[in-house]
């Protein structure tokens, strides 16, 4: 809130005086910005001073030209703030504002001619014309004369954001078809549509076919204004853990049970569950298929402030949530028509509740920990997750703050590469899970000539692996699995990346999406070719 | 998100020493000489937030290169800051930051820098050329005499003026008007701003009598002998110990604005100054300045934190420098006129350092040699512009450290929208919050007391930290030294303080003395059951170095790469990577190194009581019997308001049809309740607030914090306790688990735990507390919590009766 504004010129007779302010007494007449005028050295800088509780801003002008007395005009138009208010945004303010009455002043001496008495006059209505506008709406248009008008709007400063990175998965917050025209830059209005919280920004680039560095700077943009969220490249090896937020957010907040439930449950998705098997290895589990369609409808169901996508409210009025249809359905043990039961209301519900309530779905969430992948947490929790969409489920925990995903990071040692062991031991029973880089991008192509055995080898390792102390710093990572996968690599790779190439990825800066992100392969391929990298390799998750 | 705290960033500048006499006001030293230039060469490497500002502000300046001639590259940016004074445009040229932000390839219109006029590039130019401005320099300011016309930056190298007397662009002069303020702001917080820079002074004058302090607290020169904000090992300053010793002149808050008017100096002061101090200045000997008397010193830092976190950055400098680095200054004004006397030295070492035209750089290492004022300055800014402990002393007797507390800790995990701060010790154990702290039992001011069960973590080897106490033999040395003797990371003060026999008391003192001066850590105790994980947090661009140090430390151990992917997969306590009971030792002061780097942090788990609807409907059942047996036990209705008459009624009804047992007829008049609900009549106000639960009978809920539990919740709690099987099945079962507890005890166990633990079951109170808080076995502690449905690790697969798991719990640092 602008606490007053105030115009002061230096007057060749009285020296320096405020001649109008708002509101009227607010300064009493003194000569105190004479500070301002007499230092020539400050003149045309932002000044600021704090007194009182107050802070004032002026940026005072000193204007030459023959017609003036003394040869000079010097003006000064300050804004008065309380001290402790963000002062950020009336600098620009203060800036125009001496802009213009600059530029007025050299037209037609406006300034220098307003002979009105305080209070009165074109300058005094225009300070408070301002003042009021800024204060009730935050901008302002006063028209001046027919050439000029004041235009001022307020805008908050948002922090810089990072550079986005290749691997990076942005999506949207709001409905980008709302407010993008068709003036918007070429490139943004390329990449928009395959914004989709599925795709990195490297396959963004690549299906709008649009300039890799011009894509980062465009989404770059949409982060600066609070558009898109960032997430990671979802998939089912990733490892997700709960942060320091999980209590005070998700533990707490039953608002936000219901705004998760409503997300993730597959009731509300937008299109039915209708699996492009292209996508999916047929052995999956139904929910992977499910993430395939729901994945394009996530760029059209705007993660707003709450999580309500429109297309979905055509079938269920927002406005009401009754507590039992909003809870995900428990996943049928072996029936599967219980799940399409509209009626939750069955006389067994107090003892064998057929929903996932909000403190099941917290519990599903403090499930999710270090060292456990999605799939082995699927595994474990298959029946409670039947009828909730996996992908939006993490990114829910994601983008409110209470889940982060844990990266990999390779870190080669000096040691030589110790020699594959035998298979000591077999893949644990997980190998139904789906295919590793299923969602990554670059597994689409590699998918169809999955087997699962690989993946399974590398999580089965760190699972074996979990219990024995010994093992020191190979174990949990799976370079120790031996035979049977490097065998099987063998016959189907196409080109190995240099192991020079790879070395500079090998310090522990570079989290596995970026390695496998930029050297467009998948991450099983990079487990895999890790291993056969000469020097031992180390892997930290963090 | 704004809720991350962030490190303190020092955003220093430079640091100016005005003192103002009868002759008026005079810039007597500041430091750096040439502020920006050497900060730029600086800072660049830091990385970050500088290196984005940097290109913030070359963009803004390409952004302004149409308007100004010169402005149109970064190296011409670079080149005018390092010739810094020569020349009317100056650092302060272009370095708005009013559109922090994207790169100028915006593409709509959107952008807040869009609608914004061009800027000027320089302080001192106004609109136009320099050309024009040298114009309006000569030719106006009726007031300017000679002296200060001479101050022109534009008369080039060629003048006499020497270098040393303009800062960042701007000749002294203006520096003395603009810095030296009316009597209005004694002791008060004096803040200007130009452009992007703040400049923050605490201004001292000298009282009516003449006197810098109060007469009657002159006798207090000796230094406090305890703990008082002092630094580690040095003479605790003196003005520490007597803060607020003079009541602050109350600020005329009544006062218009127009007060400020006093605030500055008006014309005519100035008038007056330049009329009499210049001379004065110029060429009067030592002989008349003998009988001046300082009236005020005002020393002022020049910050430019970023616009977004202008309040922070400044609060930080002026409450932890600026105020005490005054306070220091005043007090040894008062005792010996240190100020004046110092300033009059480095005056009389500038003039004649101008009559012998010697470099600026000669002539600041002579000043930094030759004048403990000069040097103590010099330490400041060269120590807190890096963010260091600045150890300054002012005359043999006083000395004072100074610092901006760093962050220690932060709970939050940045994304990666976020600015991090990688290495940064992330965890939620903080030592001095209340949430600590569930029975508030502690005197909970921050940096003051520590919570007695943490443990003190050194940041240094012991030998080297009690070498530096030794070394500096400040009182508190030898006792410093003992307890530093005496700590491990493994005990807490507590028990540190019963094995040692030093008094908890002295042990928080001590400890938190250690903490503030960046010695320490408190953490909670490090305990081979713990858990610890490779933070999320730790930074990872120093492996390499880390490497290299952790090797000359543990020579004949897994390396630190190793080290945290042993510690990345699946979590599990510590003792599970000790190899060997004789290698306990080592892999503790292992574990205790990778604490303090950050690159570990514990994870704790928390937990939370889950009522399930089972419960919920006992309770309900129950609530609605009591209320029913009330009703009858009141006897004759007509003694009943109507009111309550039919609200009885409808409770009646309700529970009429769920005592038939029958739970989806409960059920399904679910729907029918919800009018009377909003009944408006209600008096039952009891019956009512469950029949609101009613909906949510059928979804079971946390209990948010069990120790103010409201009345309904003491009810479920109540319900679940009773539950609880005490028949010996389930205590086999236990058993089988835990083979060194009695079977009575373990049956017992939970029962009698119950209660004890309930009050950590708050979700924010982790459980590896609850041992050493209630000073409990935490094998049995972990036991009794498994069997309350805890589930870390390979061990909660135990055969467990459903109706003790009631826990819910997640792990998290």
């Amino acid at each position: 809130m602008i606490k007053a504004i105030f115009y002061s010129k230096f007057d060749t007779i009285e020296g320096p005086k405020v001649v109008h302010q708002v509101p009227d007494g607010a300064i009493v007449p003194s000569p105190q910005r004479a500070l301002t005028t007499t230092l020539p050295h400050l003149l045309g800088c932002l000044l600021l001073l704090c007194t009182n509780g107050y802070r004032i801003l002026g940026y005072p002008i000193c204007m030459k030209s023959v017609r003036y007395d003394r040869n000079e005009f010097i003006f000064n138009f300050c804004i008065v703030l309380a001290e402790e208010e963000d002062f950020s945004t009336y600098k620009s303010v203060v800036q125009k504002l001496a802009d213009l009455m600059h530029g007025l002043e050299e037209q037609n001496g406006f300034l220098s001619r307003d002979f009105s008495k305080s209070g009165e006059g074109k300058v005094y209505s225009l300070c408070e014309m301002l003042m009021e506008d800024l204060n009730n709406y935050c901008e302002c248009m006063i028209p001046i004369d027919e050439l000029n008008t004041l235009n001022i709007k307020l805008f908050p400063i948002y922090p810089s954001p990072p550079p986005v990175k290749a691997w990076q998965v942005p999506l949207f917050t709001l409905r980008y078809q709302a407010f993008m025209d068709e003036n918007w830059d070429l490139t943004m209005q390329r990449i928009v549509p395959h914004i989709n919280g599925v795709n990195s920004v490297r396959i963004i680039s690549v299906l709008a076919d649009t300039d890799f560095s011009l894509t980062c700077r465009a989404l770059r943009h949409l982060l600066y204004y609070g558009c898109l969220f960032i997430l990671d490249i979802f998939s089912f090896s990733a490892i997700y853990a709960p942060t320091a937020q999980f209590i005070p957010t998700i533990g707490s907040d039953e608002a936000m049970q219901l705004e998760c439930a409503r997300y993730i449950n597959l009731r509300f998705a937008p299109h039915p569950p209708t699996g492009p098997s292209s996508l999916s290895p047929p052995t999956l589990i139904p929910n992977p298929s499910a993430h395939g369609s729901t994945s394009d409808s996530t760029g059209t169901a705007p993660l707003s402030s709450s999580l309500t996508d429109p297309s979905s409210s055509l079938t269920r009025e927002e406005s009401r949530f009754d507590a039992e249809e909003i809870w995900p359905l428990l996943g049928a043990d072996e029936d599967p028509s219980t799940s399409t039961s509209t009626s939750p209301t069955t006389p067994n519900t107090l003892h064998k509740p057929a929903i996932v309530d909000g403190a099941a779905l917290v519990e599903l969430y403090a499930s999710l920990k270090q060292g456990q992948s999605v799939k082995q947490w699927y595994a474990a929790h298959s029946r409670s997750l039947a009828n909730i969409d996996i992908r939006r489920f993490i990114t829910f925990g994601v983008i409110k703050g209470f889940l982060y995903r844990v990266h990999k990071y390779a870190c080669a040692t000096s040691q030589p590469a110790p020699p594959p062991r035998a298979s000591s031991f077999t893949p644990t029973a997980l190998s139904s899970r789906g295919t590793t880089g299923n969602n990554t991008p670059y597994a689409v192509s590699s998918v169809s000539e999955d087997a699962p055995i690989s993946a399974a080898t590398r999580r089965g390792s760190s699972r074996e692996r979990a219990g024995s102390v010994v093992s020191g710093g190979r174990n949990g990572n799976g370079n120790g699995s031996g035979g049977p996968p490097s065998a099987f690599w063998e016959e189907e790779e196409q080109e190995e990346v240099g192991d020079e190439v790879l070395a500079k990825y090998l310090d522990g800066t570079h989290c596995f999406d970026q390695i496998c992100t930029e050297l467009e392969m998948s991450e099983r391929e990079l487990t895999a070719r890790l291993k056969r990298y000469p020097w031992e390799v180390l892997i930290i998750h963090r | 998100m704004s809720s991350i705290a962030r490190p303190p960033d020092p955003c220093l500048v430079a640091i100016i020493l005005i003192v103002r006499s009868r002759t008026g006001p005079r810039l007597v030293f500041h430091y750096p000489p040439n502020p920006l230039s050497e900060n730029r060469i600086k800072t660049t490497t830091k990385g970050g937030r500088r290196v984005s500002r940097n290109r913030t502000r070359s963009k803004n300046t390409d952004s302004s290169s149409s308007s100004e001639s010169g402005l149109s590259s970064d190296e011409d940016e670079d080149e005018r800051e390092t010739q810094s004074h020569a020349g009317g445009s100056s650092v302060l040229a272009g370095r708005r930051a009013s559109n922090f932000g994207l790169d100028d390839h915006l593409p709509a219109a959107a952008s807040p820098a869009a609608g914004e006029p061009q800027r000027p590039g320089s302080l001192g130019s106004g609109r136009g050329s320099s050309a024009r401005k040298r114009a309006a320099a000569t030719e106006q300011d009726p007031e300017d005499d000679a002296g200060t016309a001479s101050d022109r930056p534009d008369d080039g190298p060629g003048s006499s003026r020497p270098p040393w007397e303009s800062l960042l662009g701007v000749p002294g002069s203006v520096w003395e008007k603009l810095l030296s303020p009316s009597r209005s702001w004694h002791k008060r917080r004096f803040e200007v701003g130009i452009n992007d820079l703040a400049l923050i002074g605490w201004p001292v004058f000298v009282r009516e009598d003449g006197s810098w302090r109060k007469q009657r607290r002159k006798k207090q020169k000796k230094p406090r002998a305890e703990w008082d904000g002092g630094e580690l090992g040095h003479n605790d300053s003196a003005e520490e110990g007597k803060k607020d010793e003079q009541p602050v002149t109350s600020p005329d808050l009544g006062a218009s604005v127009a007060s400020i008017a006093e605030s500055l100096t008006s014309p005519t002061d100035s008038k007056r100054g330049s009329g009499s101090g210049r001379p004065g200045k110029q060429d009067e000997s030592l002989d008349p300045e003998d009988k001046d008397h300082m009236t005020m010193f005002n020393v002022v830092f020049v910050v430019d934190p970023p616009l977004l976190e202008y309040s922070m950055r400044v609060k930080e400098i002026y409450e932890n420098i600026i105020k005490k680095f005054a306070k220091a200054l005043k007090w040894e004004q008062a005792r010996t006129d240190y100020v004046w006397k110092e300033s009059q030295h480095i005056l009389q070492m500038r003039r004649r350092a101008r009559e012998t035209k010697t470099s600026t750089n000669n002539l600041y290492s002579e000043l930094i040699s030759q004048s403990s004022l000069a040097r103590a300055i010099y330490t400041v800014y060269s120590s807190i512009s890096t963010s260091k402990i600045a150890s300054v002393s002012l005359s043999p007797d006083v000395s004072i450290s100074l610092q901006i507390p760093p962050l220690t800790s932060t709970p939050y995990l940045t994304g990666p929208m976020d600015k991090a701060y990688p290495g940064l010790w992330l965890t939620t154990a903080d030592s001095a919050t209340p949430v600590d702290d569930p029975s508030a039992d502690e005197n909970n001011t921050p940096h003051q007391v520590l919570a007695k069960h943490f443990a003190l973590l050194l940041l240094d080897s012991e030998a080297a930290i009690i070498k530096d106490v030794e070394a500096s033999g400040g009182a508190l040395a030898p006792a410093l030294t003992h307890y530093i003797r005496c700590s491990k990371p493994t005990k807490s003060f507590a028990q540190i303080s019963a094995s040692s026999g030093i008094p908890l008391s002295h042990i928080q003192m001590l400890s938190s003395h250690l903490v503030y001066w960046r010695r320490a850590r408190a953490i909670p105790p490090i305990h081979q059951r713990d858990t610890y994980i490779v933070s999320p947090n730790c930074d990872l661009s120093k492996l390499e170095i880390a490497t290299i140090a952790y090797q000359t430390a543990f020579p004949t151990y897994p390396s630190l790469p190793k080290m945290l992917s042993t510690l990345s997969g699946t979590p599990r306590p510590y003792s599970n990577f000790i190899p060997s009971k004789d290698h306990k030792e080592i892999y503790f002061t292992i574990l205790a190194w990778l604490l303090r780097g950050g690159w570990v942090t514990q994870l704790r788990t928390f937990a939370r009581i889950k009522v399930s609807p089972e419960i919920k409907m006992a309770v309900e059942m129950a609530l609605r019997k009591e209320e029913v047996e009330r009703y009858l036990s009141k006897g004759n209705p007509d003694s009943i308001s109507v009111d309550e008459d039919s609200d009885s009624g409808d409770a009646n009804d309700d529970t009429h049809s769920s005592s038939s047992s029958s739970l989806d007829s409960h059920g399904s008049g679910d729907e029918t309740p919800t009018a009377s609900r909003l009944d408006p009549h209600a008096r039952l106000r009891f019956s009512h607030k469950l029949l609101d639960q009613s909906t949510a009978l059928r979804l079971s809920s946390f209990i948010l914090s069990p120790h103010r539990a409201s009345p309904l919740e003491s009810r479920w709690l109540d319900e679940i306790f009773s539950r609880f099987p005490d028949d010996p099945r389930t205590a086999q079962g236990a058993e089988n688990a835990s083979p060194d507890v009695s079977p009575n005890d373990s049956q017992a166990l939970h029962k009698k735990y119950w209660p004890v633990f309930l009050k950590y079951f708050n979700g924010y109170d982790a459980m590896e507390k609850i041992p050493v808080r209630e000073n409990l076995k935490r094998k049995l502690v972990w036991q009794v919590l498994m069997r309350l449905g805890l589930t870390t690790g390979p061990l909660g697969a135990m055969d467990l009766d459903t109706r003790e798991q009631v826990l819910v719990s997640v792990r998290h640092w």
